[in-house]
């Protein structure tokens, strides 16, 4: 089967606490695995504020994955996204390179305001 | 008959250069909230090409990015970005 390189986006409930968190990662993890995938890299960027409410919740636990793996792989954690009620939104995209993509989120992590901020320069001189 | 105005060739419109591309900035990315920030609205709506001064090609990766950052929960659909700094006690759900 081909493989293909994916970054996962998984919103846990806001309400749950982080061990409660990373054993939702490890199911995750689990599922790529059984589906013959693998997980190149893993992220967290903590608990959030949701700009409106999901299942009546203020707050979400955001976590982002690198995936490798196929189409089937996708649908089975779409499918047991849509079974777990601690999970408030699931997607995953196609990326071309999974570990740039990683190395990226790290950087703007660091410093979330370093692209606003070449843009403002750029007007202002 | 109105008198035909004479066009002056003079005074050409100057052609303004995309502000992403003159940043350097090659990939737009939908996590990145502070600079999808600056191509909303206070409502949240995305602001129209004429405005922005944004290319063709820029405008449309910023509108996927904008539209995918509302999906996964990171900008409002109608308040435009919330503030992070709210600490978490003094949440209040919405009646």
């Amino acid at each position: 089967m081909n493989q293909n390189q994916y970054e996962l986006i998984l919103v846990g409930d806001g309400s749950l606490s982080m061990e409660d968190n990373s054993k939702l990662v490890t199911k995750f993890t689990g599922i790529v695995e059984k589906a013959g995938g693998k997980v190149i890299a893993k992220s967290d960027w903590g608990r959030r504020k949701l700009p409106y409410e999901i299942n009546k919740k203020g707050f979400g636990i955001f976590n982002l994955m690198f995936l490798q793996g196929n189409g089937t792989m996708v649908d089975d954690l779409q499918r047991q996204a849509g079974y777990d009620d601690s999970v408030l939104k699931c997607f995953t995209l196609l990326v071309k390179d999974a570990k740039k993509a990683a190395a990226d989120f790290e950087a703007l992590k660091k410093d979330p305001k370093k692209n606003a901020k070449l843009i403002t320069e750029g007007i202002g001189g | 008959m109105g008198k035909r105005k004479k066009r002056n060739y003079n005074e050409r419109s100057v052609k303004r250069e995309c502000p992403v591309i003159k940043a350097g900035i090659n990939e737009i990315d939908y996590k990145d909230i502070e600079l999808l920030k600056m191509f909303i609205t206070t409502k949240g709506k995305i602001i129209p090409r004429r405005i922005s001064g944004l290319c063709a090609r820029t405008q449309t990766r910023m509108t996927e990015a904008i539209k995918r950052a509302r999906n996964a929960g990171l900008l409002s659909f109608a308040e435009g970005y919330v503030s992070q700094e709210e600490e978490h006690e003094h949440y209040q759900p919405r009646r």
